[in-house]
């Protein structure tokens, strides 16, 4: 049978066939030449029109809810401080004293239709809700002001997710490319590239998602007689968890490789104590029993690094790294990043000093070095951004390093920041060199965030790795209120690196461990004999920053099978051990480094045993153990047990804890949305 | 209905309506032809999911839920007015109207009005609203094997005028 003129071959091509389904078809194409050119042909129609018709325009929305919420922000939510708008604070009492002198006018036999229109102008907007609207104008509000009314229900002082000038026809292309065609959007800002017309698309598809992931492994249990210590680098990048609120907020579940445990929990911050003066950080163990399996026991390593106000912050060197290529033109991609850094720049001041370098086909630098205080100059430079061209990812990054080094504060900050969807497509784009290029860079004491934006041709993998590589942090802006969190709020901790290369060490007591599980940091991992190794990069720590990690360990007197090595011949394997530790479960141990230093520090700590209920563990601890279980959860990882995500919920609930930023609440509804798409999937 | 809407839910509505909302206008614009028109009824279909009570169920398809609303307030529509076949003639360029200079969608869009106006329907769901066979057959009504057919009529129909243009343009 030939699949030829079938619609299941288009289908297929589309990128709409799953399972059994599709892998037969694929074998069927692989075959076949023909079909193969045809799978081709198709695409590339699909491909054309796609892009073609994401240009139509979007008809101009004026005179609604949301454009009166873009511009004054949540605050229009609430009636009541909808009142307090200027324009009726003061078209109010305006209002009344025109009508009353026109009433009194009117009595003097002035003509009414005057009034009429008057109040008409003043009052149309506020009067909605009464009786039935005279005129075409209130016609076209009412709906509006319905939602308002529907909307305001709650009032809360809780900042929005940002509303942002929308490129409406481009928001939807995005979501068209979640959807089905995951080719690169470069095409979106066309106008500016390519002004002539390009009926066949320069590049055909060759894949339909190209958001890459690396595969993440699930640790196993470990034999504490096997390998008593346990080293990892730790990891205060958060980009994994937005990424699966994207994924969420979109109606499916993350690609599992997406989901690193590590970042979930340390997306939230723990109430941990602070550190004492002479040292970056504090350490924070706590025991309880696990709630994965019966017996077994749960380990939380905390640390918590040194808090700077704005006032002991030291002066800052600052150069945006902004990626203007073709592919940066959603409305979730730029635009929402100028506005980050607008918001941002609000927060420095005198002592700061900010350059913006762009790249695309070519990098320049937009901002030379200016002073934060200068504020209109920067402003002005970020509104002057444009998207458009291919992305030349090397050229930004050595000219950027370059203006930092121009700049360096000796004893301050310095920091390139590189915004980007990680497309890399023209110049240095292998990820080895790339990587490379920024290792090379991170040598000169200069510090590097990455932030990732965008979806559809989102370069997760490499996007971390150069900030791992590049003695940085990194994080996924999603929504206007995560950027804001991490440029904003959070903005002392993107920038003031406490600690580099900072390593943790567990090393456990066999007398009451008998196999233990690291909970994430699956890629973190580092051989034991690199932890006194200072020529090992890891994981940096910035102000405030709380990292956190889970050990399940299963204690000596609980029955285990685990898969074992055949007894040794030459070497003793029943190891006797000092009893005078034998209350203690482990000792960790963190090394790290002073931001500029090069030779690294030793903490070290003992964890006593202890027979402590999970449900009478910490809030923290508990919040925290929901939030690994679900990231468990969505990774289909075997270790949680039995565990479901309404018990995720139920615990999570119970230890939401104070939850000053609403980051917790959000969990919650996102794990409730996880569950009903889990639930609707498994119909 | 529920008396409150949690922040995270109007959060969620607001980005919703900040990236749906012109498309939806522009969606029923091309089914009924009247901009006024589609304006309201897009306002209602936000009326009508703000005021569902299982608002976080419809949550993972919302977007589908709003387009199949959106089409049958406008079906509803084009039955009052009489011109219930309308679908046979789908306003096409709302581009020429909102002042969209380029020739190029245009182009396109003569091609698709080429096409039989069931097709038309689904190739526009698929390729400009980026809905999935399983989404526009919600949206529709028609069965996913009959999306995934008239798919295929559409897509095998203008590949043969694209590359008709192509030649001509060698030419």
């Amino acid at each position: 049978m030939s699949l030829l003129n079938d619609p299941k071959l288009t289908a297929f091509a589309l990128g709409e066939l799953s399972g059994p389904e599709a892998k037969e078809i694929e074998m069927q194409v692989n075959k076949s030449e023909k079909l193969q050119k045809e799978v081709e042909e198709i695409k590339k129609t699909a491909l054309f029109f796609s892009e073609g018709l994401s240009q139509e325009k979007t008809p101009e929305i004026d005179s609604n809810i949301s454009d009166l919420l873009q511009k004054e922000g949540e605050k229009k939510f609430s009636l009541r401080k909808w009142f307090k708008l200027p324009m009726i604070k003061f078209g109010l009492p305006v209002a009344f004293a025109v009508s009353f002198i026109l009433i009194n006018l009117k009595n003097m036999e002035t003509p009414t239709t005057r009034l009429d229109n008057l109040t008409d102008g003043v009052f149309g907007k506020q009067d909605q809700k009464g009786s039935a609207p005279a005129y075409r104008k209130r016609q076209a509000n009412s709906p509006s002001a319905n939602y308002d009314m529907a909307l305001k229900k709650e009032s809360t002082s809780k900042v929005a997710s940002g509303r942002i000038a929308p490129h409406r026809s481009k928001a939807k292309m995005k979501m068209a490319m979640k959807r089905n065609f995951q080719q690169k959007p470069m095409i979106l800002a066309q106008e500016e590239v390519m002004p002539s017309a390009r009926f066949i698309p320069s590049t055909p598809p060759t894949e339909f998602n190209t958001e890459s992931y690396d595969f993440v492994k699930n640790n196993d249990f470990i034999k504490v007689l096997d390998s008593p210590l346990s080293t990892f680098s730790i990891d205060v990048d958060t980009a994994s968890y937005s990424n699966m609120r994207r994924f969420i907020g979109n109606g499916t579940l993350p690609i599992k490789d997406s989901v690193r445990v590590e970042e979930f929990i340390n997306y939230f911050s723990y109430n941990y104590k602070a550190p004492p003066t002479d040292r970056p950080f504090s350490t924070n163990l706590e025991v309880a029993s696990s709630p994965w399996h019966r017996g077994y026991k749960l380990v939380r390593v905390g640390l918590k690094g040194k808090i700077f106000d704005s006032a002991t912050r030291p002066s800052s060197n600052i150069v945006f790294l902004l990626d203007v290529s073709g592919s940066m033109s959603g409305h979730k991609k730029l635009p929402l990043l100028t506005e980050a850094i607008k918001s941002m720049i609000r927060k420095l001041g005198e002592k700061d000093t900010i350059s913006i370098v762009v790249y695309a086909g070519a990098s320049g630098l937009v901002l030379p070095p200016t002073k934060a205080s200068n504020k209109l100059e920067i402003i002005k430079a970020l509104n002057n951004l444009k998207a458009g061209g291919s992305t030349n990812g090397g050229a930004g990054i050595e000219l950027a390093y370059k203006t930092a080094r121009e700049n360096f504060v000796e004893g301050g900050i310095n920091r390139v920041i590189l915004a980007t969807d990680g497309d890399f497509n023209v110049g240095t784009t292998s990820r080895g060199s790339l990587v490379r290029l920024i290792q090379d860079k991170a040598k000169s004491n200069i510090f590097l965030s990455v932030l990732g934006l965008g979806m559809g041709n989102y370069k997760d993998s490499t996007l971390e790795e150069l900030a791992d590589k590049g003695n940085g942090n990194y994080a996924y802006l999603d929504t206007l209120n995560e950027a804001k969190k991490v440029l904003g709020d959070g903005l002392n901790g993107t920038l003031i690196t406490i600690a580099k290369d900072v390593k943790i060490q567990v090393e456990f007591n066999p007398t009451k461990v008998q196999a233990y599980r690291l909970v994430g940091y699956a890629n973190r991992k580092l051989e034991d004999r690199d932890f006194n190794d200072d020529t090992k990069d890891a994981g940096e720590i910035g102000a405030g920053h709380t990292v956190t990690a889970f050990y399940e360990i299963v204690p000596t007197n609980v029955k285990m099978d685990l898969p074992s090595v055949d007894k040794l011949k030459y070497q003793k394997t029943s190891k006797k051990v000092e009893s005078s530790f034998t209350d203690e479960l482990l000792t960790l141990k963190v090394r790290y480094k002073e931001p500029t230093g090069s030779k690294s520090k030793l903490l070290s700590v003992a964890l006593k045993d202890s027979d402590t209920k999970f449900e009478k563990a910490s809030d923290d601890f508990r919040f925290a153990t929901a939030v690994a279980s679900y990231a468990m959860i969505l990774r289909d990882n075997p270790h949680i047990g039995d565990m479901t995500l309404k018990e995720v919920i139920d615990i999570g609930k119970s230890a939401k804890g104070a939850d000053n930023f609403g980051h917790r609440i959000e969990f919650l509804e996102l794990a409730g949305l996880a569950r009903e798409i889990k639930q609707k999937s498994n119909k | 209905m529920t008396d409150e809407l949690s922040e995270y839910d109007r959060n969620w509505i607001l980005e919703l309506l900040d990236s749906q909302e012109a498309l939806l206008v522009r969606y029923c614009f091309k089914l009924t032809g009247n901009l006024e028109q589609s304006k309201e009824i897009v306002q209602q279909t936000w009326l009508k999911l703000i005021k569902r009570d299982d608002l976080r169920m419809i949550k993972s398809y919302a977007v589908q839920w709003l387009y199949t609303v959106c089409r049958n307030s406008c079906m509803d529509h084009l039955r009052k007015v009489g011109n219930v076949d309308s679908l046979e003639d789908i306003q096409t360029p709302s581009a020429l109207i909102l002042d969209d200079k380029t020739t190029e969608i245009n182009e396109i869009f003569r091609m698709i009005k080429s096409l039989p106006a069931s097709q038309q329907e689904v190739i526009l769901l698929k390729f400009q609203e980026g809905f999935s066979y399983k989404e526009i057959s919600k949206i529709t009504g028609h069965s996913i094997s009959n999306v995934g057919f008239l798919i295929h009529r559409g897509i095998s129909t203008l590949r043969g005028a694209l590359q008709g243009q192509n030649e001509e343009e060698n030419l």
